[in-house]
């Protein structure tokens, strides 16, 4: 998923050129800078992280950084994996996947049901557990292995986008999806009948150009 | 940078174990005239806010206080029914406090059951092969982390959304709870936790959480 390219100062320039040529799928790069000091090189917690910056940092800054500190490039591809939207009785309007790669043990109803399920319970869950009032609700959960991210329109129509864990910026992805896509292609669509799954292929064709444009999505396949 | 509570599940999923580190109180007082625009009900044996959310008396808020006597429940402490009071007009102008409603131990018990099984249907969920349960919960109030030992015992804590660090806080009270609950010869497994130690040096370790940060515990 990701890979730790180790620089000395000096080196940084050239190898990063080579890295930029070879791998053409960066979607995100993660800067850490750690002290040479440190006994495991390979501890990513060094807690200076700096996220996109490498278009800043290269050329000036390099040289400016000490003499004492590696340079570690993370490069991270981030995915998405599927998508489901709901609307506000619990039917699903629009199951959609990309990269999925376990097939759930059970059906493909009794698996829209069971988010469908989960989402609502986590929500009651939230909604108690929470110590404070509740302002915007419960955004998103997390496993070791993937991420799973909500969206709910004004109008009750819940997104749920299932990202790998170092997705960020997804909220706005989904409202973009949310404003650009749904509302654009389905509630304006004379031809849609609101509360019934999505059958609009140009829906579908323009969700896929949206997910794939994000910088969230990489191909798996590399 | 708060740590609001812990709970600890058992493998079955039974509350074994909670503590409220720091839970926010949020009090709001206010008098009112006949008619009053907040509208009163009785959910759950509490008087309820039901309709009418202003100045910071929000929609699940409970009525406290009465003038000064505190509520419980819908009975003032003196005795008398608080909605029988609020519906006589000549009791106004009146004055109100509402709180947001603390989970009593019942509902903890609930709420952390209500856990277990999404924490399965997460793997279950899951897009990609062998994946573990929740681990980390977002919302914009607050983080919920959940450490799942090898034995099955789950670990959550409720804090603040910028807290770091709290994966190495859940393995160090995992570390507490095998040393004071499960090597105290009195302790059977699964059952609620009742050690005094393990409750002393757990409110050591989130202070000193809290004060220095948690990599220095």
């Amino acid at each position: 998923m990701f890979r730790a390219i180790h620089f000395k100062i000096g080196e940084i320039s050239d190898n990063y050129r080579q890295q930029v040529a070879v791998s053409s799928k960066i979607s995100a790069v993660e800067l850490y800078i750690a002290d040479r000091r440190q006994r495991d090189d390979n501890e990513l917690n060094s807690g200076r992280t700096f996220e996109r910056t490498f278009g800043r940092i290269f050329g000036r800054t390099f040289g400016r950084i000490l003499y004492n500190y590696k340079l570690y490039f993370i490069v991270l591809n981030m995915t998405i994996y599927n998508l489901y939207m709901f609307d506000r009785d619990g039917t699903l309007l629009y199951y959609g996947e990309w990269n999925r790669h376990k097939q759930a043990g059970m059906s493909r109803d009794e698996n829209n049901s069971s988010c469908r399920g989960v989402i609502l319970s986590v929500y009651m869950f939230y909604i108690h557990v929470s110590p404070t009032d509740v302002k915007e609700g419960f955004l998103s959960y997390c496993t070791n292995k993937y991420r799973l991210n909500l969206y709910e329109s004004p109008s009750r129509i819940k997104f749920i986008l299932n990202t790998d864990i170092h997705a960020q910026g997804v909220k706005e992805l989904l409202h973009q999806i949310y404003t650009q896509v749904y509302v654009e292609y389905v509630v304006y669509n004379p031809m849609c009948k609101l509360g019934t799954p999505i059958e609009s292929e140009l829906f579908a064709a323009k969700l896929d150009e949206t997910i794939k444009q994000s910088p969230l999505y990489v191909s798996r396949s590399s | 940078m708060t740590i609001y509570s812990l709970f600890v599940l058992s493998k079955s999923g039974g509350l074994i174990y909670h503590h409220d580190h720091s839970v926010p109180t949020i009090e709001n007082e206010k008098t009112f005239s006949y008619p009053m625009e907040v509208k009163l009900d009785v959910q759950n044996r509490n008087v309820t806010v039901v309709y009418g959310q202003r100045d910071g008396i929000k929609v699940g808020h409970i009525l406290v206080s009465l003038n000064g006597i505190k509520v419980t429940g819908t009975q003032l402490d003196d005795g008398r029914d608080a909605m029988e009071i609020l519906a006589n007009a000549e009791n106004y102008p009146i004055n109100l406090k509402f709180a947001r409603a603390r989970l009593t131990t019942n509902e903890k018990i609930f709420q952390a059951s209500m856990f277990y099984p999404l924490y399965a249907l997460a793997s279950q969920l899951s897009p990609e092969p062998r994946s573990s349960g929740i681990e980390v919960m977002e919302a914009d109030n607050f983080k919920l982390n959940c450490f799942q030992t090898l034995t099955g015992v789950k670990f959550l804590i409720v804090s603040d959304t910028r807290q770091v660090g709290i994966d190495i806080l859940l393995k160090r009270i995992y570390e507490l709870y095998a040393d004071f609950a499960l090597k105290n010869p009195f302790y059977s497994l699964e059952m609620p936790v009742r050690c005094e130690l393990f409750d002393e040096n757990l409110k050591a370790t989130l202070e000193q959480a809290e004060k220095s940060g948690i990599s220095n515990i």
